[in-house]
């Protein structure tokens, strides 16, 4: 009996060992920050110098700041863009791509690729081939005879210009990620649906999308909480403009902290984010998570 | 015994890399830190080679990047042994950096290193003073001037060295210039460029941005919206520059916009343009006023305890700011008249290009020398005086109205 409790403390006392330096890296690089903007975002700091509380008065600020609710608006805007066509657009590639076609294994890589490129390339790229005057994109509208969009320099068409950029560019991630699920259905299920004459609707509904829940689960999780976090493509691409109509949310708190060094509001704009994502990702867990069975 | 030497070498090399950063004896290392990264950048490099030749006792570690990279940086490192001894800033940098301490007042210096009021133009020498002090010894400004493309302009039946004196004038000549795909002149969207056209134009009305004692805005006026309602007029009304154009440089160089309104630091890469002949003309005067927005980079002394760095930075300090004729070749017009009166700038090839900027020297116009103007100045995107040019520049708000809200915003900035 003593014998027994003393391997399980050495055996419990391994594996706090081996969880240790992911705990201590975890609680510095993450809770850690986390605690710290907080506590900044009850100060008025400035970069240099001590802090000094001031009564949540960031927070009342932030709450009568236009430019915070338009950057909010904007930032839920990019989300509704972006997120529909990435987890959708991602699913039906992956069907696409889980078909015996020739030249599969290249699509796979060519629609993969734009994910491993940086943002400010990205960004490079887009803004060229979106240019109102000599744009790609513009040039082939033309030629359908549509007329020329001014994509980024348009406060009603910049987000879209920068939605479509963000979806090329990660489109091959969700597409992935559902493509490995797809792949793990087991065959001799669809088989079966097969043989009992199910259609191709039939099975997609009943059994594929089922199937892949867990993947979707995790593509909307990821999807959403990127999309908030949006901050590379507005940047490199409108710089927040026109008229305000592609500031985001992490932008603003960028220029708030790293252009204007107002690192309390910054914290601020930094903690509302943080609890924004947190309901959100609450949202799709509960949306997606598995229902115990009740009795 | 592998374990012996792999704990040998790591030893030796934590030995080699301690030793490698010690200074030599009685050379005194000065970290020299600026926001250039084009033609000007290998031109300070230049000086600081030419000061360090001179100067075999101080060792110049000259570090260039982003000027918000520069800022984060200096205020990262600051009171650290990193941090930089000497820098160089635009003047509206300075009061945010002043009010947080972190720059020395130079009045006790100048006498020492031979700089005077008179050897600059006024508004230059007085951009470098806040809150009573003088903080920078001038390195240099920059107008706005416009860049005309000879063979587009001789093709319209234009002379591209004449003067834009009035509306009339300049509106005659663009509207000459436009044909088709091509435009007369080029108004960006996003650019910052449009807020500093905007802002010479306001003083050319008789406006000013702020009130006399910087409390309010003031630009929220008849001469505000008047400016602001003729860059919209060129786009829609007169239809000599192109809508939603987003990059102004690029359309002059592909030669769809026959006049380009830049600064000087785009004369050196222009002149290496092969098939490009351009000259440079002033600023258009359209409104009752010669007037004209101008940035002015400026020379500052870090606050800072180590007494050889701090001497070794004075000096460099003084270096440049007598020195300044190769800056000037770098695209930047020299702040000391001295410099630029001189026959060995004048010499410079380039020189044919500056000297209509440099007639520009007594009726420029900076932004105001306060920190909020970090706020609401040109170089923050988000502006809420950008933005309402952008508005009104591309059609999408009227201008009064947008005069108006900008206004009240920067109220907000200067009331908190």
């Amino acid at each position: 009996m003593h014998k027994q409790s003393s391997r399980g403390w050495r055996q419990a006392m391994w594996a706090a060992l081996f969880l240790l330096p992911y705990f201590i890296l975890f609680i510095s690089l993450k809770i850690g920050p986390l605690v710290v903007n907080f506590w900044m975002s009850l100060q008025e700091l400035d970069i240099i110098g001590k802090g000094v509380f001031n009564n949540f008065g960031n927070y009342k600020v932030l709450f009568q700041d236009r430019l915070f609710w338009r950057s909010l608006n904007n930032t839920f805007y990019y989300l509704v863009l972006v997120g529909p066509v990435n987890v959708a657009g991602g699913f039906l590639l992956a069907m696409l791509l889980n078909q015996k076609l020739k030249g599969r294994i290249i699509t796979r890589t060519v629609v993969f690729m734009p994910y491993v490129i940086m943002v400010t390339v990205v960004g490079a790229i887009w803004r060229w081939l979106l240019d109102g005057r000599f744009g790609l994109l513009n040039y082939y509208l033309q030629k359908i005879g549509l007329e020329s969009v001014p994509w980024l320099s348009s406060s009603s068409t910049a987000m879209i210009g920068i939605a479509m950029a963000s979806v090329w560019w990660t489109i091959g991630y969700n597409t992935v990620i559902y493509l490995a699920a797809l792949q793990d259905i087991p065959k001799d299920i669809l088989n079966a649906a097969d043989i009992d004459g199910a259609g191709p609707l039939r099975k997609l509904f009943a059994i594929i999308i089922p199937s892949v829940k867990g993947a979707t689960a995790f593509v909307v999780l990821t999807t959403v909480i990127y999309s908030m976090q949006v901050f590379g493509q507005v940047y490199t691409m409108t710089s927040g403009g026109p008229q305000y109509s592609t500031v985001t949310l992490v932008h603003y708190l960028y220029v708030k902290g790293f252009r204007e060094f107002n690192l309390g509001y910054s914290s601020t704009l930094g903690v509302v984010l943080f609890f924004v994502i947190l309901a959100l990702s609450a949202l799709v867990y509960a949306t997606f998570g598995e229902r115990k069975a009740k009795g | 015994m592998g374990i012996t030497i792999l704990v040998f070498l790591l030893l030796s090399a934590a030995l080699v890399s301690a030793g490698g950063g010690q200074e030599q004896a009685g050379v005194a290392t000065v970290n020299y830190w600026a926001g250039f990264t084009g033609p000007d950048k290998l031109g300070m490099q230049a000086i600081v080679e030419d000061f360090e030749e001179a100067n075999p006792n101080v060792d110049v570690e000259f570090m260039t990047a982003p000027w918000t990279e520069v800022f984060t940086k200096f205020n990262a490192t600051f009171g650290s042994s990193s941090a930089p001894n000497l820098m160089v800033m635009h003047i509206s940098d300075i009061p945010q950096f002043a009010d947080r301490k972190m720059l020395n007042a130079v009045d006790g210096l100048l006498a020492e290193m031979g700089v005077k009021e008179g050897d600059y133009p006024k508004p230059v020498w007085q951009g470098q003073h806040y809150g009573g002090s003088q903080y920078g010894v001038p390195l240099d400004y920059h107008p706005m001037a416009v860049f005309t493309n000879v063979k587009m302009y001789n093709a319209a039946g234009l002379d591209a060295n004449m003067r834009f004196t009035s509306k009339d004038v300049f509106l005659n000549a663009m509207s000459k210039l436009t044909d088709g795909e091509q435009y007369g002149v080029g108004i960006g969207v996003p650019h910052a460029h449009t807020m500093r056209y905007w802002y010479g134009l306001l003083y050319q009305a008789g406006g000013s941005f702020l009130n006399a004692d910087q409390s309010e805005a003031a630009f929220n006026s008849a001469a505000g919206e008047k400016a602001v309602q003729f860059l919209a007029d060129l786009v829609y009304k007169y239809k000599v520059a192109p809508v939603h154009e987003t990059d102004i440089d690029r359309d002059f160089l592909a030669g769809t916009v026959a006049s380009l309104i830049e600064g000087p630091w785009w004369v050196p890469g222009a002149a290496e343009q092969e098939g490009l002949e351009f000259s440079t003309v002033p600023f258009p005067t359209i409104f009752e006023q010669k007037g004209v927005w101008a940035g002015a980079h400026t020379l500052v002394l870090p606050n800072q305890d180590d007494k050889g760095k701090k001497d070794g930075a004075i000096s460099l300090m003084q270096y440049i700011a007598g020195n300044t004729v190769a800056w000037g070749a770098a695209g930047q017009i020299p702040a000391s008249l001295a410099v630029i009166n001189s026959a060995e700038y004048k010499a410079l090839p380039t020189y044919k290009y500056f000297k209509q900027f440099i007639e520009q020297g007594d009726y420029v116009h900076f932004e105001p020398v306060m920190k909020a103007n970090a706020e609401f100045g040109a170089d923050n995107e988000l502006s809420p005086v950008l933005n309402a040019i952008y508005g009104v520049v591309l059609g999408e708000s009227k201008a009064a109205e947008a005069m108006e809200q900008a206004a009240a915003d920067v109220n907000s900035i200067l009331n908190k």
